[in-house]
């Protein structure tokens, strides 16, 4: 009883400990773990989530009633197929705002094209392929940035071109004689920073790493030999960790060619070039590291977990934190122009801090739209076999799959996070191939050609 | 014009199914029966059971239905909760606390005329044999590895050799996020889920020690809360991690933890995400996976397709990434295999490190389990004094149990339908 006042006490004191979140985040909860308020905002946002227009000129006919579960069977039958299906996914969430539309595409196309281009996505699905031409000619000029790619790899932490405060910090600590709890708790970063910079002093180089195969072995082996204690995890993480010393941190290439897309849109009103741009100047003249005149990007903002004690991992966070924020003011304050003032907070901050995830291409492989149809079409040729046997079923199943996956393309465009499809080929291979997914649903299988 | 006498259908309604049912494609099986065969055969006879009305259950009914299966069993023991409106899309806000099953089974009938489906609120564990032999294909919409264990073991021990029609194909679908898989299990036949038990991810499991004395996680600090200062707190009440109050208790006492170690990111949210183990969920890869499921079942019951063989794995976070491979059979799976498990330990290991091994290791994962020999029993959970009389065993070593040489042990599996037949043979 004693103890928890205690800790009621403790928690009392706390910062409003905000209770159970509203139903609004509750509805969304296991979404939202994917992408976080950010990605929620973009769906609301965009007029495609919290508002969606259905363009169908057709009239319900009983193989449409019997085959889309949003129509109401029979009683749909002769009515219009936007306005029906509308109705029914209306009522899906009262949130989402949905508009019928039972104009035809060709007469849109013709007279109304600008209004296509007010949508932030066009779907379009079993169409005739001269539409899915007109419609790709005319959104053709947009370009997807993704920002946040939720990638799997590990971000660089900078071991081999360590920032002078890491190094300092390192290079400080009395290895020999510190408390050997202390000592068992450095994290790996540290570690490796010192045995790197330890091995170039003895060869009084500036740069360089490990090379041969034996330099290496050696290189780990004199990281077991800090280690004052035989079992000292941290050690045996960062001799598992030494590949870092030795692998350059560079600019990755898709970075690299997202700086050539954008050296000359100046003009551009989208805050995103403008952080590009500024980016790529960062690049090329990081004022933190005189020493290398290019090729550095600024810090990101996460590490790993590691073995250590929290004060430890407070310590070198706090190094990383520090000069962190050194960097995105650098980026943004020296390299973003004036005019970019308009550039919010935020997305600044979404930007930098995610940078080596910042994937981006061009024309259309990374067109919402060109995927989206592409997708689509794939559904239509399923595979050859079947199309010559069915060649105008749509069956239930494959419509289902199609769509979910052309979903899935839609909320990783509109939330900008996660990669679409071919997003790491179309950066390399500039105006080449399409993003087109094909799918076989007799052996079951998927391929991006 | 075969169901031109079921009351329900109109004209045209099945105009895009019947072209694959009336038609034998290049890959289809000579078996088919193309045409009004085929046709009775969905619509009159076929029985399939959807285990699971949640994020894919949902999807599963809806496309079953729309393919033409009409006599549909759904078991669901949840109810639902406002956190699955944002794809479980046969649910309304109206219907939070109601069965997840009987309002899914009520809103497919009112939808799509002329299908039965018939729900059942409660346990998959509730139904015995007799039950489960009356469907022609099983469909698994499940977020409970355990709850697919019992499944899969219950179809596999189903089958009699004498009795074709005691095998019931299984098809299982899971997804996480942007990735999913479906795959097509033909019990004893082809590989079965306990066979491939050490693909999942092995889950997190932070060191004790770390937990309570060097936390550098947001998670470290919540488990901190919730392993340690609950039960020192709380005593021998449960926690109940479905209600507010109690993951708002553990938020506050993590959240304290975390300052006091000035570590950032405790949130209420990811407080209830640790305590529940929360998969993240999307409508998206749902139908994707859904679908993959309903297609398998359609082409299985109408021989009108080859079918998937018999893994469809897919990666949404990069592109679209899929891999469609044949997982092998396991000839020493505990529950299809029909070969004995052999496991070398060192003849120092007691009957109890023995348990835990059974329990940790990827390929077995057997929680409390009960083990004995031929001859005698060595550890009993139940009855209560069966396992006092057994208890003084778990401090002895395996040789003073076993012989010098080792054996061989039967260990049956806490709530799972199988045993396991392990040889222990000594490390030197």
């Amino acid at each position: 009883m004693h103890e928890s006042q205690t800790v009621e006490r403790l928690t009392t004191s706390l910062e409003p400990p905000s209770g159970a979140p509203d139903a609004k985040t509750r509805r969304y909860d296991r979404q939202l773990r994917l992408w976080a308020a950010s990605g929620q905002a973009a769906l609301r946002i965009c007029s495609h989530f919290g508002h969606f227009t259905l363009l169908d000129s057709r009239k319900v006919t009983g193989a449409d009633a019997g085959n889309n579960f949003f129509l109401d069977g029979l009683k749909s039958v002769g009515k219009s197929r936007a306005e029906e299906a509308v109705n029914g996914l209306r009522e899906l969430n009262d949130g989402v705002q949905g508009v019928a539309d039972t104009r035809d595409i060709k007469q849109v196309l013709s007279s109304q094209k600008d209004w296509l281009k007010t949508f932030d996505v066009v779907v379009a699905h079993n169409a005739h392929p001269d539409i899915i031409d007109d419609l790709a000619a005319l959104l053709w000029p947009e370009t997807h940035l993704l920002i946040e790619s939720h990638s799997e790899t590990a971000a660089s932490l900078r071991i081999d071109k360590a920032f002078p405060a890491l190094l300092e910090y390192a290079m400080s600590l009395p290895l020999d004689t510190m408390d050997i709890t202390d000592h068992a708790h450095i994290p790996y970063p540290v570690i490796l920073v010192r045995a790197l910079e330890e091995w170039r002093r003895e060869r009084q180089q500036a740069t360089g790493a490990p090379s041969t195969s034996d330099e290496k072995k050696a290189f780990k082996e004199r990281i077991r030999k800090m280690m004052r204690k035989f079992d000292e995890e941290n050690f045996e993480e960062a001799e598992a960790q030494a590949w870092r010393c030795w692998t350059p941190t560079v600019v990755p290439s898709e970075i690299q060619q997202l700086f050539t897309l954008y050296s000359s849109s100046s003009s551009s009103p989208s805050s995103f070039p403008a952080l590009v741009s500024a980016l790529s100047q960062f690049a090329q003249n990081n004022p933190a590291s005189p020493q290398y005149t290019s090729g550095l990007l600024p810090l990101t903002s996460g590490l790993p977990d590691m073995k250590s004690s929290t004060e430890a991992i407070q310590a070198e966070k706090k190094v990383f934190k520090e000069y962190l924020s050194k960097d995105v003011d650098d980026a943004s304050c020296g390299y973003v122009p004036q005019k970019c003032a308009c550039v919010e907070g935020s997305e600044r901050e979404r930007v930098e801090r995610n940078q080596p995830g910042i994937k981006g291409a061009n024309k259309l492989s990374m067109q919402p739209r060109e995927t989206a149809t592409h997708l689509a079409l794939a559904a239509v040729r399923f595979s050859v076999g079947q199309s010559a046997r069915a060649p105008s079923a749509d069956i239930p199943t494959t419509a289902a799959f199609l769509g979910g996956l052309v979903a899935q393309e839609v909320i990783k465009m509109i939330t900008k996070q996660y990669v679409p499809i071919s997003a790491g080929d179309a950066a390399s291979s500039g105006d080449g191939e399409l993003g087109v997914c094909v799918v076989d649903l007799v052996e079951t299988w998927t391929g991006v050609i | 014009m075969a169901s031109s006498e079921d009351t329900h259908d109109w004209e045209g309604r099945y105009y895009h199914i019947d072209q694959i049912l009336d038609t034998p494609g290049p890959r289809t099986d000579e078996a088919f029966l193309a045409g009004d065969g085929v046709k009775n055969f969905l619509r009159k006879e076929a029985k399939i059971l959807v285990i699971g009305a949640g994020g894919l259950g949902c999807e599963i009914l809806a496309n079953l239905a729309l393919t033409g299966f009409k006599d549909i069993h759904v078991i669901d023991m949840d109810t639902i909760d406002i956190s699955n409106l944002n794809r479980q899309f046969l649910f309304r806000p109206k219907d939070v606390g109601k069965s997840k099953a009987i309002v899914a089974a009520e809103f497919i009938m009112n939808r799509v005329p002329g299908v039965k489906v018939s729900p059942y609120f409660g346990k998959i564990q509730d139904k015995d044999d007799a039950y489960y032999l009356q469907f022609n294909l099983v469909i698994c919409g499940l977020d409970s590895v355990e709850a697919r264990r019992w499944m899969n073991a219950t179809l596999v021990n189903l089958v009699d050799p004498e009795n074709p029609e005691s095998l019931k194909p299984l098809i299982d679908g899971g997804t996480e996020g942007f990735k999913g898989q479906a795959r097509v299990i033909l019990p004893t036949i082809t590989s079965c889920y306990e066979c491939s038990l050490d693909m999942l991810n092995k889950p997190t499991a932070f060191p004790i020690c770390t937990i309570a004395n060097t936390p550098r996680l947001p998670e470290h600090c919540i488990e901190w809360a919730s392993v340690l200062e609950w039960p020192r707190v709380h005593g021998d009440k449960k926690m109940d991690t479905d209600n507010p109050d109690d993951i708002s208790w553990l938020y506050s006492v993590a959240a304290a933890r975390a300052k006091e170690f000035k570590i950032e990111g405790v949130t209420w949210s990811l407080t209830q995400g640790v305590v529940k183990n929360i998969i993240p969920a999307i409508a998206s890869t749902n139908a994707i996976i859904a679908a993959s499921c309903c297609n398998e079942a359609f082409k299985i019951a109408t021989s009108s397709a080859a079918y998937l063989n018999n893994y469809f794995m897919l990666i949404g976070t990069e592109g679209i990434y899929s891999y469609t491979f044949e997982h092998e059979k396991r000839d020493d799976c505990p529950v299809c295999g029909g070969e004995a498990l052999e496991l070398s330990i060192s003849p120092d290991t007691t009957l109890e490190e023995l348990i835990e091994m059974l329990t940790e290791r990827q390929d077995i994962q057997i929680k409390n389990p009960s083990l004995s020999t031929s001859t005698k029993q060595l550890y009993l959970r139940a009855p209560p004094q069966l396992e006092e009389a057994t208890r003084p065993n778990l401090q002895k070593k395996l040789p003073e149990l076993l012989g010098p040489s080792g054996g061989e042990l039967n260990v049956t599996a806490g709530t799972l339908p199988f045993s396991a037949t392990v040889i222990i043979k000594f490390t030197t």
